[in-house]
């Protein structure tokens, strides 16, 4: 029995020993031609239950493996390695090392393009929520997001951060157009919404840490690569009607933007305020005859606007073009009375009947090449073509008893054109270098006539400019760049002023040299810039040189993602414009300026803004202060000097300075109050002007001060089905005074009410607004209340029917309302302008998409 | 003559390697989407009410960080790093911004040497290691199938790291988003106590192009960086780990 015992005892003693020496598999792993395969996968199953992986292994650098087991029958290898054909080898007893070879296999993956870019940090905006429809401006979907501001021209900002680019799909469409792209891109559109902290052109050669913040809309799939259009047709009272359509592609490599927009309702949706700022070297002419094209007189009674765009952008590996080509035409009339007191006495009533239309027709190319990682070429041109005719017909009286009937016309074409050619290249990895040159042609030709005192006023004006900056950078770190700029400049301009036989001619010739040190910098947390130099304006008619320093600095601290602070500070100069040294202009119906030559004066500009803003997207907070100082010193401004029959005399005069102080704070809050998403939305802005400087009275300089005061209150709350879907109620109080020396001139009083009902849902949207506007001056008092209406019904996914209107108590007669009152005492006598126009429509119409 | 044929023969076999070359180079591109949380990272408070719990989710879900890895299994190179980092706000939701505990900016392998950047707490540690470090897994029966590809569960407790990795054979190449290794198989989806990542697409590069840029940049942001915050990935998971159980403590 014991020796059974001891036998059975060694037996499965054996056993374990047997059991726990396992077996080792070694091997090696190669290809058809012999390479090892390093990093391939040994897999081992058992054939009972092929889900389950017994042991593994990876060949080592020179394809070897091996592979511990305690199995040795019923087990098989897989050897698998990408690209190859996988292989199952059965695991032999008396075999311990395998040479296994692997054949290559196809790829069945999808094949796919990349190319490298840096990461992108994005703040993800809401454009979900129920209140807006289909149609909804992305502009209103913006506004709805804490932390987007959004200014009247179309002017963007992110946490107090401007932004200029609009992205599509990742790729740059809308640059410097913000207005194109929140006047246009709609809801339905939009797929995803996002702010990119850090973006970066790859076309804009620089230092990897300088990047820029932009708004990306991603659009939905089956709005890439098709042709997509947008017809809307609409008429209704007193003849108004509205034409508008869109055809836009957007895809990788080519993205296209039509609009067209013609109506007789006062729809400026393609606001043009990018327009006007477009050719920045130009002339004051011209700035002022395009922004009257482009955004015209307000509270008209007659209007007809047209604006067609097409914005081209393709974009290839190495290259860019930029195609944007634009044509306005508008036509308007308007009824003004212009009051000016002295602040004891009516000086003059003028009752004027104004007409002006005016067309332009601009086109932009830009073509850059990436001609390697580190070098890009820019060649760029601009031109505009510019005509604008005014006609005023005006009944004036001179108090106490002279009246006057006078016609005045006035007509001004101007042409512009800018060649520019530019390019960057790095330079060892550290070094930037810049260069550009621009060469800019402009034409004005002015024509007045004054039909009382036969007066006729022909002005012609040429500029020859040429433009160079040179900079060079040196990267120290991401937070420290030092850079040396140069700017040359040669402008030669000729302006020549016929009034009937009296022609004088007046000639500028003007260098500019300016030379700068910059010091740059950006990381996550800061952001900052700073250019000092010196400028020189050598002006060559009469040899002298004016000798400055230009000031231009910002810097931007990000306490955290919620908090950052911006403050900038600027000093600059800028040099008198040539038509200021005119005896005489006729600017403006009937106001006459003279001046003394002053073609060598500099003005001197000097600017600070500090602002502070805390925006907290998730809890619906949005915190802002800003304060802004401004001081002028050298500059010229209008003070009065006689009225006559004939015209508004203004005199010309060079002042020593003006100061304005600016301060505001905005404050925004929502609350969900329930798990439904309630909503209430609560928000106030608060701000201050107080301006301090000189006005003339006869012949004698007094000091004038300004201040005014603005309370704006909103609030918004947000129900779940109900019959709306938001309601609104807006409050808006300005109080402004005007002193001279301590004798208060002028004090007007603005008062803004309303409330609005907002509905959105599948099939229909609508929005109604009741609407109290109040002006009140120490002797007139406008006041209008109205009605706004907007209600759109979706036939199906392609068809719309639409009522639209403004104004709608005073378009069905209902009531009288008058329009708006501005006031102003800047040049030492109360102005106050009353447009007796208000404009409104009713409109119905429908609207097709393909 | 012999010598023209010699050379022309070499010339014929040279182009046909080199075309071959070309035409086999392919590097995989996997694109992956990363959330901070995990399973583990919810389980310390089971006892919070249901909608708590889904607050808590949604608190997480408002950064997503968007990954690209590639691999050339050729010249045993791959490489993964962030392309976006997406913040979202969440409808009806208050006081939810959340700034991730730890944020992983990249990870390479070049041949033996594999280095990542990340960060914990905004301190920035970049670690490196060596083929001989394991992450010893664990690889269990479990399975699911994830975007198409079969994947089995594998669970490495390393350092007291517990790191739940899914990967497929059927893609079999075994260095892994996150610096994850040693597996016969791409994960295609990780968990950590901080974070988990899951694959959104795999597809096919024909060209090294994208890698090569890839590796040198990141491997020139490693060098650079690294200074004093070079660490062995061995130290840094004791660490983390210490860390990990500290948070577990404190909720």
């Amino acid at each position: 029995m014991k020796a059974v015992t001891l036998l059975l005892f060694l037996f499965n003693f054996s056993c374990i020993l047997f059991a726990q020496e396992p077996t080792v598999l070694k091997g090696i792993v190669i290809n058809k031609d012999n390479f090892t395969l390093a990093g391939a996968n040994i897999l081992l199953y058992s054939k009972k239950d092929t889900n389950n992986i017994l042991e593994y292994s990876i060949s080592n650098k020179s394809g070897a493996f091996s592979l511990a087991t305690q199995e040795d029958t019923d087990v098989y290898m897989e050897v698998s390695y990408l690209g190859y054909e996988p292989k199952k080898i059965p695991i032999q007893k008396e075999l311990n090392y395998y040479t296994i070879i692997l054949s290559e296999l196809p790829y069945n993956l999808e094949e796919v393009e990349l190319t490298a870019s840096k990461y992108i940090d994005t703040i993800r905006l809401k454009n979900d929520t129920l209140k807006f429809s289909k149609n909804s401006k992305l502009k209103n979907v913006l506004k709805d997001n804490p932390g987007i501001e959004i200014t009247d021209d179309n002017g963007l900002k992110f946490m107090g951060v401007p932004i200029n680019k609009i992205l599509i799909n990742k790729k740059e469409v809308f640059v410097n157009q913000n207005s194109l792209a929140l006047e246009n891109i709609t809801n339905e559109m939009i797929e995803n919404l996002q702010i990119i902290n850090n973006y970066q052109d790859k076309f804009n050669v620089g230092f990897d840490n300088f990047s820029e913040m932009v708004l990306n809309v991603d659009v939905k799939n089956k709005f890439k690569g098709l042709v997509k259009n947008t017809l809307e047709l609409g008429a209704g009272a007193k003849n108004s009607y509205s034409i508008k359509g869109l055809s836009f592609l957007f895809s990788d490599k080519v993205n296209v933007f039509l609009t067209q927009n013609s109506n007789s309702i006062f729809d400026k949706s393609n606001n043009q305020t990018e327009m006007v700022t477009r050719q920045t070297n130009s002339s004051t002419f011209y700035k002022e005859n395009v922004k009257s094209i482009a955004t015209g007189f307000e509270n008209v009674s007659e209007d007809f606007y047209n604006n067609t765009r097409l914005l081209i952008k393709k974009e290839n590996k190495k290259s860019k073009i930029e195609t944007n080509i634009g044509f306005n035409y508008s036509k308007q009339a308007l009824n003004t009375t212009i009051l000016i007191d002295d602040a004891e006495n009516t000086i003059s009533e003028e009752n004027a009947q104004n007409k002006r239309k005016g067309k332009a027709i601009y086109a932009d190319f830009g073509l850059i090449s990436l001609i390697s990682d580190v070098f890009s070429i820019r060649l760029f041109s601009k031109v505009d073509f510019i005509e604008n005719d005014l006609v005023w017909k005006n009944d004036k009286t001179i108090f106490p008893s002279s009246t006057f009937h006078s016609n005045t016309f006035y007509e001004s074409n101007n042409s512009i054109i800018t060649n520019g050619l530019s390019s960057k290249s790095i330079l060892n990895q550290n070094w930037l270098l810049e260069n550009s040159a621009e060469y800019i042609l402009e034409n004005t030709t002015n024509e007045f006539y004054l039909d009382l005192s036969d007066v006729r006023q022909n002005v012609e004006y040429n500029n020859k400019r040429l433009n160079t900056v040179s900079s060079i950078f040196y990267q120290k770190s991401n937070l420290l760049n030092f850079g040396l700029s140069f700017v040359f400049s040669n402008a030669t301009e000729d302006l020549s002023s016929k009034i009937n036989t009296n022609r004088i001619l007046l000639k500028r010739t003007l260098k500019q040299l300016k030379s700068s040190l910059i010091l740059k910098g950006q990381n996550q947390k800061w952001n900052y810039f700073v250019n000092v130099g010196t400028q020189f304006f050598l002006f060559q008619n009469n040899q002298t040189t004016r000798a400055t320093l230009p000031v231009s600095s910002s810097l931007n601290y990000k306490f955290s993602n919620n908090k950052s602070l911006s403050i900038s500070f600027e000093n600059t100069n800028e040099v008198e414009p040539i038509e200021n040294s005119l005896d005489s202009l006729f600017v403006n119906s009937t106001t006459l300026i003279t001046s003394n030559e002053f073609l060598d004066n500099s003005t001197q500009r000097q600017n600070g803004i500090v602002s502070y803003t805390i925006s907290n997207i998730s809890k619906s907070k949005n915190i802002s202060f800003l304060v802004a100082v401004s001081k002028d010193s050298n500059f010229s401004q209008n003070s009065i000097v006689n009225f006559n029959s004939t015209s508004n005399q203004f005199q010309k005069n060079i002042f020593d300075q003006r100061k304005t102080l600016f301060v505001k704070q905005d404050y925004s809050k929502g609350f969900y109050f329930s798990e439904n998403d309630h909503k209430i939305q609560f928000g106030y802005t608060v701000s201050s002007t107080f301006f301090e400087g000189e006005v003339i009275q006869r012949s004698i300089i007094k000091p004038i001060y300004s201040e005014q005061f603005a309370l704006g209150l909103n609030i918004s709350v947000i129900p779940q089905q109900m019959f709306f879907t938001e309601l609104v109620l807006n409050g808006d109080y300005t109080k402004s005074d005007i002193r001279i020396n301590s004798l208060e001139i002028n004090s007007i009083n603005t008062t803004k009410k309303a409330i609005a009902l907002i509905k959105s849902d599948g099939n229909y949207s609508y929005s109604i607004e009741f609407y109290s506007q109040r002006y009140q001056t120490e002797n007139e008092l406008i006041a209008t209340n109205d009605i706004k209406i907007s209600y759109r019904y979706y036939i199906n996914t392609n068809t719309s029917v639409f009522l639209r209107g403004i104004n709608i108590l005073n378009v069905l007669n209902l009531n009288n309302n008058a329009g708006d009152l501005k006031s102003n005492a800047i040049n030492g006598v109360n102005t106050t302008t009353i447009d007796t126009n208000t404009f409104g429509y009713l409109i119905m119409g429908i609207q097709f998409k393909i | 003559m012999k010598t023209i044929f010699l050379i022309c023969l070499t010339t014929i076999l040279s182009i046909q390697i080199g075309f071959s070359q070309t035409n086999t180079q392919k590097v995989l591109v996997a694109k992956y989407s990363l959330y901070p949380y995990s399973t583990e990272f919810f389980n310390h408070n089971t006892d919070k009410p249901n909608e708590a719990q889904s607050f808590d989710i949604a608190l997480r879900r408002t950064k997503e960080f968007k990954y690209t890895f590639l691999s050339d299994f050729k010249t045993d190179r791959a490489v993964f790093f962030l392309d976006s980092i997406i913040t979202k706000p969440i409808k009806g939701k208050e006081s939810f911004w959340i700034e991730p505990e730890l944020v992983s900016y990249f990870s390479y392998k070049n041949n033996t040497t594999y280095c990542k950047k990340i960060s914990i707490f905004k301190h920035v540690f970049y670690a490196s290691n060596t083929a001989d470090f394991s992450f010893e897994w664990d690889i269990s029966k479990e399975r699911k199938i994830i975007a198409g590809f079969n994947c089995i569960k594998a669970v490495s407790n390393v350092r007291n790291n517990k790191i739940i990795a899914w990967f497929t054979t059927e893609i079999p190449i075994n260095y892994s988003p996150l610096g994850l290794y040693g597996l016969p198989g791409l994960v295609l989806q990780a968990e950590t106590f901080f974070n988990t990542i899951t694959i959104e697409n795999i597809k096919y590069l024909t060209t090294d192009d994208l890698l090569n840029v890839k590796m040198d940049e990141y491997e020139e942001i490693y060098n650079k960086e690294k200074k004093d915050d070079e660490i062995k990935e061995s130290i840094l998971l004791l660490k983390k780990a210490q860390l990990v159980s500290q948070l577990k403590m404190m909720r």
